[in-house]
């Protein structure tokens, strides 16, 4: 009887802690009209990338209906020293992160702290009277338009990421916006006085919006912005892995970065050196692109805005409010943080309409498709990834629904 | 149910709303009250047919320190517009006339209209007639003012003092001013609906105050709305401000459409006065598709027709981007272009004083708004749409 008992004691700790491990409880994917054996066909397909020694380690995960119907680690998070990924790995999301501080700022927004249409320079004087370049970037003018909350959350503020060589990218790189040590006030500062690429609202730019919008968290919210993260949606949605930084004791359990070389079509290992890192255990407090994470974490989050803003009885935004969030604003392609598919742009793959999603720089992804009741996450630490591993882990998701 | 409130309560979960979430309306109102930014504000909110939310903030009387109250009566305003174009909606269901009708066959002063070139500098025969349905959605060419400060129509207009008589002389001087652009070419706000008001007037053959009486308030227990304040209820009706020089509130002594101390002008576009409450069960008529507490005033077909958007998208931006016309409100047609949260279909209009309301069938959610303050320089019409949406969780 004993032994019946602590039998059952173990079984019971065993399938809690691995329910926790993977963030939602488990279900038999046939209950969530999805095909277990038609699952079956992810694992080869990612097993070939490692094995050619394209990527280091893969972690994938599907969920549908509130279940994790499937969560398998493939290779290395550090191949030099053969430590397998791991269901508790972490890596660094990128601009993964840009949808977390989206939920932030809008978390602030529905406390009633300002509009999406109110200019950012009343919070960050710094963004007061900016500057713009004409056309070609040979003169500089007085922008006519103020920068707006909306306008950062949609990319079409006029800043950028200085990646390119014109005039504007030069004037990135000199200002060295994430400088390892600086703050987000020196780089609010720095920016401020950098003319932007076009008018704020003229179109779509990828760059250092959302960096500004986690300083406006520290500003509207008067706490710093990990402060904020930690205490209203990290802590509370139970992300206990999600931060700027690895502390000691995780580091073991931190993914070894890699970057694909062009020229000798096979990947690299990276120091610390990475991008946003300040060193090799934490990163530069970038609302765009600092923060770390493990699968569990991320899904929790992700399952949270497919709720609709509530996961376990934590409310952390409004259903209206992420229904706005996934609502294309820009160019029937882009919300307030995600790539969203909309009837006018239908995607040439499997897919459905609502569906909202991003990626980070080190080849990570995820999609939330409301209408299957669906999340995919693929983790994986490979910069300047050049193959086609996002797209064939989507097909090969869609393609296992039966219902 | 208390009378003031309108519709039966629930608890706001019930509803799928957020008590917790609720309480941060007052924070936003209370500040704005402290701050001297406005004198008085009533939120209301209902949920499926449940009040859910109301609360009152501020002061009636300023100088008397006479709280708001939620019985408190106040100027629509503008917020007359979707009760007079319901009137025409009732008319047009009894078979009087079609959308496409000229008004002309009714009010012979509008027949052979006169309009104004572009630029104002020439006046031309109008290319067609002027429809009910132009009246209904603002494309006739009437006008408050031009948005022009050259324009000859402004002058026109201010010399026709048009309340200056009553009905019947507001519409014979409108007959002789010519119209700003051609019937049905553009989305100009005016006097359409003060025309509504007479049209209900010469279609049912009763004053038009006697029909919105008996056909509407009456049915729909709306006993505070009317063109005038009972004697016995002028201790309710708020007093309206507006900033003075020195920015501090000060009460309105020449009251706009006013024709007395506690009387209006019969505008269908502006002359209503009322209470939160009623307000409430017009826009629960509204959204229950014509029907409230067992009274039918619309058939399903005709309140889903006045809640479609039937003007093109952009005739009233750039003002209100993502938003059409329905028949007396405004309709969003494109949630992201309003900036704000909300659903597509949902209609609302305002008042000169700051009053709000809207109404959407997506939520079944109705939000009202009550204040008097003309020349209004806060956003709290969008916070505290932003915040009852905040508040729905299901």
């Amino acid at each position: 009887m004993r032994k019946l008992l602590t039998y059952t004691y173990l079984l019971f700790f065993c399938v809690t802690t691995l329910a926790l491990g993977q963030g939602l409880p488990m279900a038999v994917p046939e209950e969530v009209g999805v095909s277990a054996e038609r699952l079956e066909r992810i694992r080869p397909v990612m097993q070939g990338y490692v094995d050619k020694g394209h990527l280091p380690g893969f972690l994938t995960v599907v969920a549908r209906r509130g279940k994790i119907v499937h969560f398998e680690t493939i290779g290395m998070r550090d191949v030099e020293n053969s430590k397998p990924v791991e269901p508790d790995t972490i890596f660094r999301i990128y601009s993964m992160s840009k949808p977390i501080t989206s939920v932030a700022v809008m978390m602030l927004y529905e406390e009633g702290h300002f509009q999406l249409g109110t200019p950012v320079s009343k919070f960050i004087p710094e963004f007061k009277d900016m500057k713009v370049y004409n056309e070609e970037q040979t003169e500089i003018l007085d922008a006519k338009k103020e920068i707006t909350v909306k306008h950062l959350l949609m990319h079409t503020a006029g800043l950028t990421y200085g990646w390119g060589n014109k005039p504007v990218d030069e004037r990135y790189k000199e200002a060295k916006i994430f400088e390892p040590g600086s703050t987000l006030v020196d780089m609010v500062g720095k920016l401020g006085n950098i003319p932007l690429v076009h008018e704020p609202g003229e179109r779509w730019t990828y760059g250092v919006s959302v960096d500004v919008l986690g300083y406006l968290v520290e500003v509207v919210s008067g706490m710093p912005f990990e402060e904020f993260l930690q205490t209203r949606l990290f802590k509370p949605l139970g992300m206990v892995d999600t931060a700027f930084s690895v502390p000691p004791e995780k580091v073991d359990r931190f993914a070894a970065l890699y970057r694909h070389n062009r020229s000798e079509g096979q990947m690299k290992r990276v120091g610390g050196d990475a991008p946003l890192a300040n060193d090799e255990v934490s990163f530069f407090p970038s609302g765009g692109g600092g923060l770390v994470s493990t699968a569990a974490d991320y899904m929790r989050f992700s399952q949270m805005l497919l709720n609709g803003g509530e996961l376990d009885g934590v409310r952390i935004l409004g259903k209206k409010t992420v229904e706005l969030m996934r609502y294309p604003h820009h160019d029937d392609w882009f919300g307030l943080g995600f790539r969203v598919v909309t009837r006018k742009n239908p995607p040439n793959i499997l897919n459905s309409v609502g569906n909202f999603s991003w990626g980070g720089a080190a080849a990570t992804t995820f999609w939330i498709d409301p209408e299957e009741e669906l999340i995919g996450l693929l983790m994986t630490q490979l910069l300047n990834n050049p193959h086609p591993f996002q797209q064939q882990f989507k097909v090969l998701t869609y393609q296992t629904l039966t219902e | 149910m208390a009378v003031y409130e309108g519709l039966p309560r629930a608890v706001p979960e019930e509803m799928g709303m957020s008590t917790s979430r609720l309480e941060r309306i007052a924070p936003v109102m209370q500040g704005y009250v402290d701050n001297g930014k406005i004198p008085c504000a009533l939120t209301m909110i209902a949920r499926g047919g449940r009040l859910v939310h109301f609360e009152k903030f501020g002061m009636q009387d300023i100088a008397a320190a006479k709280p708001i109250q939620f019985d408190s009566i106040f100027r629509l305003y503008s917020m007359t517009k979707p009760i007079t174009s319901v009137a025409v909606m009732m008319l047009y269901e009894e078979g009087h006339f079609q959308l496409s009708t000229p008004v002309s066959e009714f009010v012979p002063a509008f027949k052979d209209m006169k309009v104004y070139t572009e630029d104002g500098s020439a006046v031309v025969d109008a290319e067609r007639e002027v429809t009910i349905k132009h009246l209904l959605t603002h494309t006739t060419g009437l006008i408050y003012e031009s948005d022009r400060e050259d324009h000859p129509i402004d002058q026109r207009y201010e010399d026709a003092d048009l309340y200056g008589d009553d009905l019947a002389g507001m519409i014979r001087k409108l007959g002789d001013i010519p119209l700003i652009h051609q019937p049905g070419t553009a989305w100009k706000y005016g006097m359409s609906t003060d025309v509504l008001g007479y049209l209900v007037q010469i279609v049912s053959g009763m004053p038009f105050e006697t029909f919105l009486k008996t056909r509407i308030f009456e049915p729909l227990g709306m006993n505070d709305t009317g063109f005038s304040v009972r004697v016995e209820n002028a201790d309710r009706y708020s007093k309206v401000y507006e900033f003075g020089e020195d920015g501090a509130l000060q009460a309105i002594e020449k009251i706009h459409a006013a024709t007395g101390p506690l009387s209006f002008f019969h505008s269908g576009g502006g002359g209503l006065q009322s209470s939160t409450a009623d307000y409430l069960r017009f826009c629960q008529m509204v959204l229950n598709d014509g029907e409230l507490d067992g009274v039918r005033l619309l058939g399903r077909k005709t309140a889903e027709l006045i809640k479609m958007s039937h003007v093109p998208a952009d005739w009233l931006a750039p003002g209100r981007t993502g938003t059409g016309f329905g028949l007396g409100f405004a309709v969003v047609t494109d949630v992201a272009e309003t900036h704000t949260l909300g659903s597509v279909g949902t209609c609302s209009w305002g008042g000169m004083a700051s009053t709000t309301f809207w109404i959407d069938p997506v939520e079944a959610l109705i939000g009202v708004f009550m204040t008097q303050l003309v020349g209004a320089d806060s956003p709290f019409h969008a916070q505290f749409r932003m915040l009852t949406y905040q508040s729905i969780v299901d």
